[in-house]
């Protein structure tokens, strides 16, 4: 049987990458998929024939664009479409529009507050300097404080020296972001709500707190660390959805000689004299290698797939108590022509071509937080729309359409029976008709993803899209357990490189391509 | 040099007796209706806040009494009406599993309270907090590392249950805190309660808080101090060299202010003064009183287990119950049933009546009513503080002491006082309590700049 240098449980985007960046350095990878399909959430899936839906992901800006370029995935088929606009609906019938281009969305903030519009053009710089302050955080692993090793204690330095670049004001004001809450922190800045509230939002995408729980501000700040071919702070849709992205990874692991095995789901680590050396599938196939990498969660990874006692107690329980409940459902829809929005003027459908925020005010998301923060779901969810088929015509057949709804919130923690599914599903759907009236006759199929869907179906414990709260507690050394925060783990050859491992959620390849360069690094040693 | 002390709280007398002890000489003016706020203590009764905790190093040195009647600990009613004791020694009524668990999460949290204590009594960090973080161990330094941002519900679902037991101590936690228990930073607030002592066994001395304050005006006889009683607003002459109330005026060479940095900065000081990014960002200041006290008469019920009597008492806390009530407090609706305490200060210090009781309940107007007797109550509200005690917005430490205001971003990040002679000492300043310190040490940075 043939032995491999590394074996990678599960082809999600960051097993992916990281398959890919071994195998570019000349070693022998097995990425291993649960599916019939590799991606993880970062699928396309074609649940009604015709209408391809995006039942994961859904947009891409904080992809590393290290990961486009050294993997040259334009080559193998990846193009980004990037979004034109944001757009909020207003229950009064107006709308707010936000564009990448500054001053469009000056001229139309003029339109609400002309302070506002004046203070934007600050508040954009400040948040440009911290996100550009905080960009090379992304791609280092993270030091371990208590750590003399030299290497621990070079990057404890080069985490310094980011922080001492950064002009004093700007410090402090990355200090108060990350320990305030994103409506806090906004109220400082603007008054219109609308304006707010679109901002509050990038706070609360996956997260489960509300806009006024401080820890949201650096969930924000966060979301504001993206960039597509060099334009900060944007959003882009790629062709043929995030499946299509997943397929280009997959597409460039393979031409750099990976293997690639779908409907292979691991049961089991095999562990031998303490230290990882192969899996055992549920069909009861067996694979070697000299390294082990876990692309699932830690959750997964240490409470399902590794013997228990195999682990150290301590080390069980950070990851038992690691916190992954989980707010974010996704919906699809397929849709007999174009909706309309009663808030867009004739002659601006185009501002349909970006994403549309349900997220009228700052009150109705935190509002949407508190019904569903005791286990329940919000009765006016805050929503994330996106029709791609406006961006890409082959996602829907000719004269049809798709959309895709990101909504939030409703708990991993409630009973999710088929009914409770379906009256959610209603409670999205009634909440995006009161903006568009004709929504309803339009709709031709609808699908939902509980959070326990992206459980079951993808297997992200509790369905995190993050797979773990990204709360200062859970961050850089601390994620997803204090003393091992830098991917390997306690069983020797076992290494993780998902989105539970330092830099967290989001499509951003990261912590793939990171945990590579340190397997690829110790593996020289 | 001739100095104002605008104020009556520990910090003010702090300030006052620094610089009297170095030869300078001070006139302290009050110009709230009630003096001494925010330690007011009525007929025995705590008006604001219970627990006067000065400085040992500075109590020491002016011959001022250290509180020495401890609570015996905290217990709570459970809505069966059973009951939860938690003591420094263990847990009375709680399951198996918290009370294995409750000497191990003492011991995290005494070692997170222990750094922070070394960081309220020293106005920079001192140089030997990361050797002592280092010596915890790498396992235990990076739990520490953990605990701030946490939020209440995340640390307290690590360790334990009970949802008696967790509410009881985020409620602790969360007492004049404008925040719920669900939120990122609350943790934080628990430490900080833990560092100061107030979390098991807070301490009272006889006579409450007004022989504290007594004492703090005793120790101003053969000090060149004066003290004067003006209720009223003070006006501020324009060349900031005399301070005039109704018709007595204070003439100055500087100005120490004791009020919070909102009410100095907005009230006292003209903003037009001011620049416009200093005055933005006093703006930016958050904090809004929303707990409140009660006082009565009503005797310890008879029924109730003796080992509560000199405890402080949570009425049926739960973790779920505070914060529904903030859900309801954040949108400036009433509670009909928040966090509600009790303790009977008479049955711990024999000068004061021995029926007396004494709540503190967060937002709302109280809900004890419903369970006990209560006569002659009248209670004490932000709206109170706000307009008998000037704290802006009612806020007994001037403004929020979460993470985003705490050590060097307190009152404002990168504060240096705008005017050359007028100057904060009190809450509103680094390490944000009334323990006299940071009075104590602007009055030092005084001396040394003009000895």
């Amino acid at each position: 049987m043939k032995h491999y240098d590394a074996i990678v449980i599960g082809g999600g985007h960051n097993g992916l990458v990281h398959a890919a960046y071994l195998a570019r350095a000349g070693r022998q990878v097995l990425v291993l998929e649960r599916r019939p399909v590799v991606g993880g959430a970062t699928i396309t899936e074609e649940i009604y024939p015709g209408y391809k839906f995006l039942i994961g992901s859904y947009l891409i800006s904080l992809l590393r664009p290290q990961v486009i370029q050294e993997l040259e995935l334009a080559k193998h088929g990846l193009e980004l479409l990037p979004l034109e606009s944001t757009l909020v609906p207003l229950p009064n019938g107006d709308y707010l529009a936000d564009w990448p281009d500054h001053d469009m969305t000056r001229r139309e903030l003029m339109r609400h507050s002309r302070r506002d519009a004046e203070t934007y053009e600050e508040f954009s710089l400040t948040m440009r300097r911290l996100s550009l302050a905080m960009k090379p955080l992304l791609d280092l692993f993270p030091p371990d404080p208590t750590s003399l090793a030299p290497k621990d204690i070079e990057q404890m330095a080069r985490i310094k020296g980011v922080l001492g670049n950064m002009q004093r004001r700007d410090f402090h004001t990355l200090c108060r972001l990350c320990t305030m809450s994103i409506a806090d922190f906004l109220d400082e800045w603007f008054e219109t709500q609308p304006l707010k509230a679109i901002k509050c939002t990038s706070g609360i995408i996956g997260t489960f707190m509300g806009v006024r729980s401080p820890g949201t501000g650096y969930v924000a700040l966060h979301h504001y660390l993206g960039e597509i071919d060099g334009v900060r702070r944007s959003w882009a849709f790629p062709k043929g959805g995030t499946g299509a992205f997943a397929q280009a990874i997959a597409s460039a692991a393979r031409a750099y000689g990976a293997e690639i095995m779908e409907n292979a789901p691991v049961h089991q680590v095999l562990i031998k004299h303490g230290a990882a050396c192969g899996v055992v599938l549920e069909d009861g196939r067996e694979f070697y290698a000299d390294r082990i990498v876990s692309n699932a969660d830690a959750k997964r990874t240490f409470l399902q797939l590794v013997p228990r006692d195999q682990l150290p107690g301590d080390f069980l329980w950070d990851i038992e108590r690691f916190r992954t409940a989980s707010p974010a459902c996704k919906v699809n829809l397929a849709l007999d022509g174009l909706p309309t929005f009663s808030a867009v003027p004739q002659g601006s459908e185009q501002l349909l071509r970006g994403s549309i925020e349900i997220a009228p005010s700052v009150d109705y998301l935190e509002q949407a937080y508190d019904d569903a923060k005791y286990g329940g779901w919000a009765r006016k969810p805050f929503m994330d729309a996106l029709i791609p088929s406006l961006l890409d015509p082959g996602m829907a057949p000719p004269g049809q359409h798709v959309m895709s709804l990101f909504v939030e919130y409703a708990s991993s923690e409630m009973d999710w029976t088929a009914e409770k599914k379906a009256e959610f599903l209603d409670v999205v759907i009634d909440t995006l008709a009161e903006y568009s009236p004709d929504l309803k006759s339009k709709i031709i199929h609808k699908h939902i993803m509980t959070p326990r869907d992206i459980q079951d179906i993808i297997g992200i414990t509790s369905g995190h899209i993050f797979h773990g709260e990204l709360s200062l507690h859970q961050l850089l050394f601390l994620k997803p357990s204090p003393q091992w925060a830098q991917y390997k783990t306690p069983v020797r050859h076992l290494w993780m490189c998902g989105s539970s491992t330092h830099p967290g959620g989001c499509i951003t390849g990261a912590p793939g391509r990171n945990a590579a360069m340190e397997l690829l690094k110790d593996w020289s040693a | 040099m001739k100095v104002l002390v605008l104020g009556s709280s520990p910090n003010a007398f702090a300030a006052a007796l620094t610089l009297a002890d170095a030869g300078h000489s001070v006139e302290m003016l009050e110009t709230a209706t009630v003096p001494g706020a925010p330690y007011v203590t009525i007929e025995g009764g705590e008006a604001g806040l219970a627990y006067p905790h000065f400085c040992p190093v500075l109590a020491e040195k002016w011959g001022l009494p250290v509180a020495n009647l401890a609570h015996t600990g905290r217990s709570a009613i459970r809505s069966d009406g059973s009951w939860l004791h938690v003591r420094r020694t263990g847990l009375i009524g709680a399951s198996e599993h918290d009370s294995k668990a409750w000497p191990h999460f003492m011991e995290l949290m005494g070692q997170g309270a222990e750094l922070l204590y070394h960081l309220y009594s020293n106005p920079q960090p001192p140089a030997f907090l990361a050797e002592a973080w280092r010596e915890l161990g790498r396992r235990q330094s990076m739990e520490v590392l953990r605990l701030p941002w946490m939020s209440l519900r995340d640390l307290l679902d690590e360790w334990f249950e009970d949802q008696t037991l967790k509410g009881l101590l985020a409620e602790v936690a969360l007492e004049g805190v404008a925040q719920g228990p669900f939120a990122a930073g609350t943790a934080y607030s628990l430490l900080g309660r833990w560092a100061n002592g107030q979390v098991l066994s807070p301490m009272t001395m006889k006579g409450g808080c007004a022989s504290f304050y007594a004492a703090l005006r005793a120790s101003l006889e053969g000090r060149p101090i004066q003290l004067f009683h003006y209720p009223g607003m003070p006006v501020l002459a324009p060349d900031q060299r005399s301070l005039t109330v109704d018709t007595h005026t204070f003439e100055f060479d500087f100005l120490f202010s004791d009020k919070d940095a909102r009410w100095t900065y907005t009230q006292l000081v003209n903003p037009r003064y001011l620049e416009t990014e200093f005055n933005r960002a006093i703006r930016n200041i958050r904090g809004r009183g929303v707990w409140q006290r009660g006082l009565g008469t009503c005797p310890y019920p008879a029924h109730w287990p003796d080992e509560a009597r000199l405890d402080l008492i949570h009425w049926e806390p739960g973790l779920v119950r505070l914060e529904k009530a903030w859900d309801r407090v954040k949108r400036n609706l009433d509670v009909e049933e928040g966090p509600l305490q009790l303790c009977w200060p008479g049955l711990l210090d024999d000068s004061r009546p021995a029926d007396l009781i004494q709540e503190s309940f967060g937002y709302g107007s109280g809900w004890i009513s419903a369970h006990l007797d209560v006569q002659n109550r009248k209670y004490f509200t932000p709206v109170d503080y706000e307009r008998d005690w000037q704290f802006t917005q009612g806020h007994l430490f001037g403004a929020d002491r979460d993470l985003s205001q705490s050590f060097f971003l307190r009152p404002i990040p990168d504060y240096e006082a705008p005017l050359e002679n007028v100057e904060l000492c009190g809450s509103a300043l680094h390490p944000a309590n009334h323990t006299g310190r940071s009075g104590h040490w602007k009055a030092l940075e005084l001396i040394r700049r003009q000895p």
